[in-house]
């Protein structure tokens, strides 16, 4: 690890770099001024290079002609790179120590201090600073493995759907972290479609586990079963067989349509989620309320499958619970004055129509899903 | 920030749960709560001050009171805040554990 020794006089430089250097620290730098050690560390008119100059501690004389210790010390903390970067101030006057600490400074050696003094003040700096680096890097490390992870969630999600007589737009509002919700649809005959919404229990790391393991089931499942009570069945089955030697309880909330171009019938089952609004011209709001549990908690899941025949242009809005939730306040007028609002917008081109009502998740911290299809005559 | 007390009475043992119930509760919930009440037949969770339950809230609340029947107790939840029982309305936990966990 490097040291730099910023002090006016040659004798005291050469007086710290001995006892230092007998103590077995090899790399150090010496600086006469306060200004030539702004220069080693890089910086120039107040401003710092992206990346720090390969310094670990400084030994920063106070009493200097021109630049101070105590300015320099403000100078170098002011930027976010020498955040971390100790500074121990040499002196031999205690009169300054008050300004010196709160310019930045973490420690002090007094200029006459038996050699151990010194010795154990810059070895217990290090060791700090030492730490502090590990703990960045694994900080960044973890920033980089979470955005791949979240790049990975968001593409294994259902491209949009835009056909004449139907259109399914989706969007995923992620918070800072990765987690749960997810969306899916396909087109499983030549007039049905099928719509999948889930929000798995908890957030972070371990409900985006939870929820990409669920995704890669859909296909071949959605696919061959088609039909909501099989699709509910064979999921409940899934998860409480993929997580049973876990003593968490995992479960997602879902939703699940079922579209008929040609009957016009809907199928659904909603699985503990919120309700679903359908939007028709005529201004009626149906709320696609509870049928059964949610999926992964018991053997047994009635799906409780709901019908009803659309006859004029209609919107479904989904969306997972991010979206309306605010601790202590009541979920039913929070979904009632979601329904007026989408209702108000309802007019609006599908994809434009999603942006919109995901708008409302801007200041959340929890992940948002909101999804709608558009039903056209 | 989630605490409890716990209230011996005669034939029944009364958990005074304060504060939200989310992962944060997690801990306290498996290891605490669980192991003091587990000795006695019949349980009571006092939710009067409980103001907000998440995701994993509802499934630590399922973990605890399954387990509990399982083992053959009785377990009522009692003075739910209207604000916490529409969330558990919206995921039927009455069908989950039993409508007389309620009663």
């Amino acid at each position: 690890m490097s040291i730099l020794i910023v002090d006016d006089s040659k004798l005291n430089i050469s007086y710290l770099q001995g006892i230092l250097e007998r103590a077995g620290y090899s790399e150090i730098l010496t600086a006469d001024s306060a200004l030539a050690a702004l220069q080693i560390l890089g910086i120039q008119d107040h401003t710092a290079p992206r990346r720090p100059a390969d310094i670990d501690l400084i030994l920063l004389d106070i009493v200097m002609p021109g630049m101070d210790g105590i300015a320099a010390c403000r100078e170098i903390k002011e930027h976010d790179v020498y955040s971390d970067l100790p500074i121990i101030f040499l002196t031999g006057n205690r009169t300054m120590f008050r300004e010196a600490f709160n310019a930045g400074g973490m420690d002090f050696i007094e200029k006459g201090s038996p050699e151990f003094e010194l010795l154990a003040r810059v070895q217990s700096a290090l060791k700090l600073k030492k730490e502090m680096d590990i703990r960045k890097n694994r900080e960044i490390k973890m920033g980089r493995e979470l955005q791949l992870a979240k790049h990975l969630q968001n593409s294994v999600l259902s491209p949009s759907i835009t056909e004449n007589s139907i259109g399914i737009h989706g969007k995923y509002i992620q918070s800072d972290e990765v987690s749960g919700d997810m969306f899916y649809w396909a087109k499983v005959g030549r007039n049905r479609y099928a719509v999948l919404l889930l929000d798995v229990s908890g957030h972070g790391l371990s409900a985006a586990l939870i929820s990409m393991s669920i995704r890669s089931l859909l296909d071949g499942l959605v696919g061959r079963l088609i039909e909501p009570q099989l699709v509910c069945e064979e999921l409940n089955t899934k998860v409480l067989n993929l997580f049973k030697n876990s003593k968490q309880t995992v479960y997602f909330t879902a939703i699940y349509l079922l579209i008929d171009l040609e009957s016009r019938l809907i199928q659904y089952f909603n699985a503990g989620h919120p309700p679903a609004l359908a939007l028709s011209e005529a201004g009626e709001i149906r709320q696609l309320g509870g049928t059964t549990i949610p999926i992964g908690i018991k053997k047994e899941i009635k799906g409780n499958v709901q019908s009803w025949k659309i006859d004029s242009p209609t919107k479904i809005l989904l969306y997972t619970d991010g979206l309306i939730e605010r601790p202590g306040l009541s979920i039913r007028e929070a979904v009632a004055n979601l329904g007026s609002y989408s209702q108000e917008l309802r007019h609006l081109p599908n994809e434009e129509f999603v942006e919109q009502i995901a708008r409302l998740a801007i200041h959340k911290t929890d992940d948002v899903c909101v999804i709608s299809i558009d039903l056209a005559e | 920030m989630f605490t409890y007390q716990l209230s011996e009475k005669e034939d029944e043992i009364v958990v005074l749960c304060e504060g939200d119930i989310d992962i944060d509760a997690g801990d306290m919930i498996e290891e605490d709560i669980q192991p003091a009440v587990s000795l006695r037949d019949r349980i009571v969770l006092d939710f009067e001050q409980v103001y907000f339950v998440d995701s994993s809230g509802i499934g630590l609340i399922i973990s605890l009171v399954s387990d509990l029947q399982e083992a053959g107790k009785t377990v009522r939840i009692e003075k739910v805040r209207p604000e916490v029982m529409e969330v558990f309305e919206l995921l039927q936990i009455d069908e989950i554990l039993g409508k007389q966990v309620f009663e």
